[in-house]
């Protein structure tokens, strides 16, 4: 068997001289390669993003969990305590979750003529996260506001122009029951929806102000990704059985529209990952082509190295690596166009892929290519090393 | 003459067979070949193609197996080696030259030069002074580095024989080494061929069957249906 570092040397050399013989097969296997990797490494990014905009447009990734004794006044009122919430945000694969009150109040105002029944919710600083909602005038109320039992309050679009038409409402004051609130901001988005015509106000100020109790009975968890609302949901009545009596939970999750999204996402990712392995396959099949067309234009070759003393392994050892260099050089390759088209994509998509998971992808990348090398590689090179040696000499 | 027949034969061939099984039965290429080679002697076997000459030079090179027979190189049978062993024996003590185009497609002369160092796993740091050594003996040691597509036939030839010389073989096994060459570069070939068996004790087996190369030999043979009759 030859040296090493020989044997390196004689097919890195042979692989580049037949370069643009086999710039057909490196290109195929290089944009498998990258495309293998663009799309695993932003692949959750983009289910993320997918996730954030199916629940924009209909929440497939929240869980309602609220308590079933509300409507039955023989049971005494059951509530949600913040360290269960703060629980809850440390599970795994929760995105974020907010606790509010089930209850809404239609609070009566007579206001500029007008006699209204505005929705009171109460609300905490984490439920526009939740619910996907966004400012479209002042501030949405915070932390700290939930901290001072501050009475600000938000109120939705519709219910902004009903009040104050034209007018701005900011700095203007509501008047809830006995109290004033201090609209900070109007809220609008995809998501909502009734909640236009709406008022909300910080959940410790109602809770404490309000003459009805308006603690937190209903939780909204928003969970990271669809493949994970099941078992969220799953651990959810299991680490509120600790705060309250899980017999009355009830947690409300849209599964059919989940399943609906799942499948579509599922189809998606069999087409994309079809594609890129019939152009790896493709790619494979072009390199033992190619190698089994090199196999053939260098059978004198193959005759004089064992007239001089080459022993089969040493010829099969020639032409896998060639296969494996080849198929390597294309790896390294779609590894650059791999990293760079997650660059790009991160860019477009505003997202922050991991970069040990793109090195994770990149190194299964080329161990993959060395794989395909040795597959593609294989039978031509054994062909090559069990050549009769006078017949390959005499090969015209 | 005599003076090499005084010294122990390098090359020993007994009752050497070949035969290849036919649709139309049993063809039989070598009928019983008894040869002996010496050091320092340059033998040709001349004869009509198809003869079974080439067959012959191929069997004493280990690269193809023969029916029956015996052959001792140095004292030690071949034919009972493994093929592992034979392709050392090839690479430590036997060189080939073949008819011309025989040289490695994109390459260079240094690089045919060092496939037989490689093989035997030669220090790597070495390879140069030898390579450069063996190009001397043929005259070409300025064009180390040439392409070998740039070279004329008769530097081709003359690079192949080199190669063959590289690793200091005992037997130098050639086959039409001329063939291809016009006649003055082959008479110059043949000029080299005779000064490396005479400088190095080489034993040298050619297969032609051009008359002005046989003449050139210490030995002729003829081969005829597959038997040598000597010249």
């Amino acid at each position: 068997m030859i040296l090493t570092h020989d044997l390196l040397q004689i097919c890195a050399r042979q692989v580049f001289r037949q370069r643009r013989r086999n710039l057909g097969v490196l290109l195929a296997v290089a944009l498998g390669t990258a495309s293998l990797i663009a799309i695993l490494t932003l692949g959750d990014e983009v289910k993320r993003n997918v996730n954030r905009d199916l629940n924009l447009l209909g929440g497939a990734t929240l869980i309602k969990v609220s308590f079933t004794n509300s409507q039955d006044p023989s049971l005494p009122p059951m509530f949600f305590p913040p360290q269960a919430v703060d629980k809850i945000r440390a599970l795994p694969n929760v995105d974020s979750a907010s606790l509010g009150t089930e209850k809404i109040d239609y609070v009566p105002l007579f206001w500029r003529m007008k006699q209204l029944g505005i929705p009171v919710s109460g609300v905490d600083d984490q439920f526009w996260r939740v619910a996907s909602l966004t400012a479209v005038q002042g501030v949405l109320f915070g932390a700290q506001d939930m901290a001072a039992q501050s009475r600000v309050c938000v109120i939705g679009e519709d219910l902004a122009s009903t009040l104050f038409g034209e007018e701005s409402p900011i700095g203007q004051y509501l008047p809830i029951y006995a109290d004033v609130y201090k609209i900070v901001g109007v809220v609008g988005g995809m998501q909502i929806g009734d909640r236009k015509k709406a008022a909300f106000v910080p959940l410790t100020t109602i809770a404490n102000r309000s003459k009805g109790d308006m603690r937190g009975d209903r939780l909204i968890v928003r969970c990271d990704a669809l493949d994970n609302v099941g078992l969220v949901s799953a651990s959810l009545p299991i680490l509120l059985s600790n705060f309250c009596d899980a017999r009355y939970l009830k947690l409300e999750i849209s599964w059919l529209q989940l399943e609906r999204v799942s499948s579509i996402i599922w189809w998606v990712q069999l087409f994309v990952g079809i594609s890129i392995t019939a152009t790896l396959t493709l790619g494979g099949f072009g390199i033992l082509n190619g190698m089994m067309s090199s196999v053939a234009a260098r059978t004198r070759e193959i005759g004089l190295k064992k007239a001089m003393g080459a022993e089969e392994r040493d010829i099969m050892f020639q032409f896998l690596l060639e296969s494996i260099i080849l198929s390597l050089s294309a790896a390294v390759i779609g590894t650059i166009i791999g990293c760079i088209a997650v660059q790009v994509g991160a860019l477009y998509l505003a997202v922050r892929p991991s970069l040990l998971l793109m090195l994770v992808y990149c190194g299964i990348s080329l161990v993959f290519s060395v794989g395909l090398g040795v597959a593609a590689g294989y039978y031509p090179a054994l062909r090559a090393a069990r050549m009769d040696a006078v017949m390959a000499i005499r090969y015209e | 003459m005599s003076d090499l027949m005084d010294k122990e034969p390098l090359i020993k061939i007994s009752d050497l067979r070949k035969s290849y099984s036919t649709v139309d039965g049993e063809y039989f290429v070598l009928r019983g070949v008894n040869l002996e080679l010496y050091p320092g002697e340059m033998t040709a076997i001349m004869g009509p193609s198809g003869c079974g000459k080439s067959s012959m030079l191929y069997i004493l090179g280990l690269l193809a197996p023969p029916t029956t027979g015996q052959y001792t190189l140095n004292g030690q049978e071949m034919f009972g080696l493994s093929s592992s062993a034979q392709a050392a024996v090839r690479r430590e003590r036997l060189g080939f030259i073949l008819q011309a185009c025989n040289l490695f497609d994109n390459s260079t002369v240094y690089e045919n030069l060092e496939y037989p160092l490689i093989y035997s796993r030669f220090p790597r740091e070495k390879r140069e002074a030898v390579v450069v050594g063996a190009l001397e003996k043929v005259g070409l040691s300025h064009r180390i580095h040439h392409p070998t597509n740039q070279l004329s036939g008769g530097e081709q030839q003359r690079v192949a024989i080199a190669r063959a010389l590289v690793n200091n073989p005992r037997v130098l096994l050639a086959d039409e080494p001329t063939g291809q060459l016009d006649k003055k570069t082959g008479s110059m070939v043949m000029d080299y061929f005779r000064k490396i068996v005479l400088e190095h004790e080489t034993t040298m087996l050619i297969v032609t069957h051009d008359v002005a190369v046989a003449q050139k030999c210490t030995r002729v043979y003829y081969m005829r249906e597959g038997m040598l009759i000597q010249g």
